[in-house]
């Protein structure tokens, strides 16, 4: 992915290494250019000199070396010996007169007044002819281009490796400023990643920047509008159920008033009387779960025992079960967890009837509510079929029903019950998953909640 | 200094085979007949620094490195490039070229291994 | 100082404007930059290895060995271009072509490693005997510095250049950038080759060093850019134009083979 920082990291350090090396380098072409001058000049200034003292002219035929005579021992100036100076002095007949110890003895360059450079002795000279035509001299004077080189560049070159060194420095406070200029941008985009799922609210940042403000903006309208529209869907869902409460008792009487005025009972009135009741359980589900939606629901919070609750839960709904001829049984003791009566009977009830009616005939069910530390434990059990591992998740969902509408059992139902149950866990904090009971063989359900300190041990049975 | 002898056995075929097909189809010189020229370097320094060959003819330099460095003798001028190890020696063929002036340079010392070849 | 700049700003401008446009490409053809570590590694080795076996190298091929291995890396480079221009091409025009990863391996790492193996060589050697042997270390380190800093600089807007192109425009100006770095291999090969006797060296055709020097920053960066010899030979035109075609050439197959069926006559940018 492309990286904002990474971009302007690397351009903003390429920009700053262009414009600082190109600079640089033309600083040092320019010293180093003025360097090569200021040797020229020492040059010509020293072949000048020479042209002028004009020594006694040379008969003896060897030429006068010119250290002996203005110079101290060569060992007092260990350091500029090899930045000396080279000289030749020679007549109009092209005759040596006087040179250097360290100038050769043929010419250094041919008799042509002006600079050149030349190989000799070892090394490449910068020689300097110079023609005195009133004291017939001609004078050469030459200079090491390496040691040259090398003076110039030691002093030049300490200008330059600061700005090499500098580069890494600039690198890094680049890297970290580029970094803090983008940082709302991060964060903006950490306050969007890290609320709830049904968190709609609007983001709201300390000093958003200008650039930014629009996006901040949108973001909101977009969770604003967003958040309506989840509002209004869910209250048409709630509202529609709602509204067909009315019509539904009123076709349940009509219909049982038909029953009662039919002298002989008809089997499709008695099937129009279960779709019905079906139908009226349906919106009661709805109804239920929009209630018990974890956004939705005013959450009074209250010490509730559990197994109290499931006591008079099972007692009220025990008729289904005795119908079948299952055979139910509640063990554990008194546990006393926070949260609210009428969910947590609402989340009973559910499970219980969830129960019954997915086991078959002389089917088992036990509850089983326990205190365990800090965890109170609530276990539904069944000698049903269960349910196959890969539709665990999905039995979750609204209006979910294994195998579709026909079900193995054969028994209708809303497809809402688990939801409804998830909901109430959720809104309680707790957590529940489904297994495999290992002693009924058939469907676990397990809820783990946080348990209220008080502990009473209590052993029940109801059958 | 020659290096004939015991070179032209380590020769590869596939080399000798290459050169042999292109010379025979492109270039009807005798092989033996190109001219030969040396220079050493010593000192970072061209020996000699300026000499002359002739125009319009295919030449053969033998370049000596009597340094321990390597160096690069490099021309724009003659579109040549080549690394001479230390102690060592290399060959550059040149030309055929138009009288003139072509410097010549070792690249890994430019101040002061310069030298130009005159084209007479 | 600034003949290090120069020396390591050459062969580091030629080595990024050929790195840079492959990383341009890989982006294009959907794969990540892991293929620079191979390549980055394959070339160190490769430079090392080349400027420690130098002398062995030299001596081969009756003294012509550096010339032959330079020019076999420089066609073996060229040769990958094209064939990278192909599968470029191929992957333009039918959307739901991906190259093959080994294949893009080989293309990829194989052209930046042979590049850096010749171009890190030459560094080697100068930094080598001028800096370690000649003891002028902080001369051959600040312009190497200089040199590497301004290459890479360079090669940076280049590549970003490259990116803010849109992905079929940017893998066609890939595709041109390749066909003209190849070509430029091609006539510094035909150079190599001439200079070894192995092909025919005829005078100069044409001299342009007084527009553009080739020692001068201009000629430098041309010559790194595409190839820009002031007085090139006959032999090196004819390979450069010889490249340029082999290029188009396989542009072209692709674009034959893999065009779709119903809109033949679709401009090559699309």
């Amino acid at each position: 992915m492309a990286s904002i920082r990474l971009f302007l990291t690397f351009t903003l350090i390429a920009i700053i290494v262009l414009v600082s090396f190109l600079s640089s380098l033309r600083g040092y072409r320019e010293s180093m250019s003025e360097a090569e001058t200021l040797f020229d000049m020492q040059l010509q200034e020293h072949a000048k000199l020479l042209s002028l003292i004009s020594p006694s002219t040379n008969t003896s035929g060897a030429a006068k070396l010119l250290e002996e005579l203005v110079l101290p021992q060569q060992s007092d100036l260990e350091l500029s010996a090899e930045s000396l100076i080279a000289y030749q002095v020679f007549d109009d007949q092209g005759r040596l007169v006087m040179r250097s110890v360290v100038a050769p003895s043929a010419a250094m360059s041919p008799l042509e007044v002006g600079y050149s450079d030349r190989n000799f002795s070892g090394y490449r000279w910068r020689v300097l002819v110079v023609h005195n035509p009133d004291a017939q001299r001609w004078v050469m004077a030459a200079q090491r281009v390496d040691v040259r080189y090398e003076l110039a560049e030691s002093v030049i070159l300490e200008a330059v490796i600061p700005t090499v060194l500098s580069i890494p420095l600039a690198a890094l406070l680049i890297w970290f400023i580029v970094g803090y200029g983008l940082r709302p941008i991060e964060q903006l985009a950490q306050a969007v990643r890290s609320r709830e799922v049904s968190d709609l609210s609007a983001v709201r940042l300390d000093n958003v920047p200008r650039e930014l403000t629009p996006l901040t903006l949108s973001t909101n309208d977009l969770l604003r509008r967003l958040q309506s529209s989840f509002n209004r869907e869910k209250r048409f869902a709630a509202d529609a159920a709602h509204e067909l409460r009315t019509p539904i008792s009123i076709l349940k009487v009509q219909v049982h008033n038909l029953l009662e005025e039919m002298a002989a009972p008809s089997a499709s009135l008695q099937e129009l009387q279960l779709s019905i009741d079906a139908m009226g359980h349906l919106v009661e589900q709805i109804l239920v779960l929009n209630r018990m939606s974890p956004d939705q629901y005013m959450v009074q919070f209250q010490p509730v025992d559990l197994y109290k609750l499931a006591q008079e839960v099972i007692s009220s709904e025990y008729e289904p079960i005795l119908e079948r001829e299952q055979h139910f049984d509640l063990e554990g003791g008194s546990a006393t967890i926070r949260g609210d009566g009428t969910a947590l009977r609402s989340l009973i009830s559910n499970l219980v009837a969830n129960a019954s009616k997915y086991s078959p005939v002389h089917a088992r069910i036990r509850m089983r509510i326990a205190q365990r530390g800090t965890r109170v434990s609530l276990l539904v059990e069944d000698s049903g079929p269960g349910i196959p591992l890969d539709y665990r998740e999905r039995v979750f969902d609204r209006f979910y029903r294994l195998d579709g509408d026909r079900h193995a059992s054969g028994v209708g139902g809303s497809g809402l019950g688990l939801a409804i149950v998830k909901h109430i866990v959720e809104m309680h904090g707790a957590d529940i998953s489904l297994s495999s009971s290992k002693e009924l063989g058939g469907l676990c359900v397990s809820i783990q909640f946080d348990a209220v300190q008080n502990k009473q041990d209590h052993k029940g049975r109801l059958s | 200094m020659k290096m004939n002898g015991n070179l032209t056995t380590g020769r590869s075929f596939f080399a000798r085979a290459l050169q042999v097909l292109l010379l025979t189809l492109l270039c009807s010189a005798a092989w033996a007949q190109i001219p030969v020229f040396e220079i050493e370097i010593r000192e970072h320094l061209f020996f000699p620094a300026e000499f002359e060959i002739p125009a319009n003819q295919k030449v053969k330099l033998i370049i000596y490195n009597r340094d321990a460095t390597p160096e690069e003798f490099e021309s724009y001028e003659l579109n040549r490039e080549k690394v001479i190890v230390g102690n060592s020696q290399g060959v550059v063929f040149i030309g055929p070229l138009k009288p003139g002036e072509y410097p010549f340079f070792g690249e890994f010392n430019l101040k002061t291994a310069l030298g130009k070849i005159i084209v007479k | 100082m600034t003949d290090a700049v120069v020396i390591v700003l050459r062969e580091v401008l030629e080595a990024m404007l050929l790195i840079c446009m492959l990383m341009a490409s890989s982006t294009a053809m959907g794969y990540r930059f892991r293929w620079m570590g191979l390549a980055l590694l394959f070339g160190v080795f490769g430079a090392t290895a080349y400027a420690l076996r130098l002398e062995q190298i030299s001596m081969a091929f009756e003294g012509f060995g550096q010339e032959i291995v330079n020019s076999t890396l420089l066609i073996a480079i060229a040769v990958m271009l094209a064939a990278h221009n192909y599968l470029a091409v191929k992957q333009l025009y039918n959307p739901r072509y991906k190259v093959p990863y080994g294949l893009f391996l080989l293309v990829f790492v194989g052209t930046v490693s042979m590049a850096m193996t010749r171009e890190g060589a030459e560094i080697y050697l100068y930094g080598y005997s001028y800096g370690v042997l000649a003891g002028n270390m902080s001369a051959v380190f600040s312009g190497g510095a200089i040199g590497v800093g301004i290459g890479l600089s360079i090669g940076t807007f280049f590549y970003y250049a490259l990116k803010s192109l849109a992905r079929n425009k940017r893998l066609v100006t890939c595709c041109v950038v390749s066909l003209i770095l190849a070509a430029g291999m091609m006539g510094q090969a035909a150079l190599y080759l001439s200079q070894a006797d192995l092909m025919p060296s005829q005078g100069a055709l044409w001299d342009t060093s007084n527009v553009f020097a080739e020692s001068s920053l201009m000629g430098e960066l041309l010559h790194a850019a595409i190839g820009y010899e002031a007085s090139p030979s006959l032999t090196q035109v004819l390979l450069y134009l010889g490249s340029v075609l082999t290029s188009l050439a396989a542009m072209f197959a692709a674009w034959f083979l893999y065009r779709k069926p119903e809109s033949g006559e679709v401009g090559e940018a699309r």
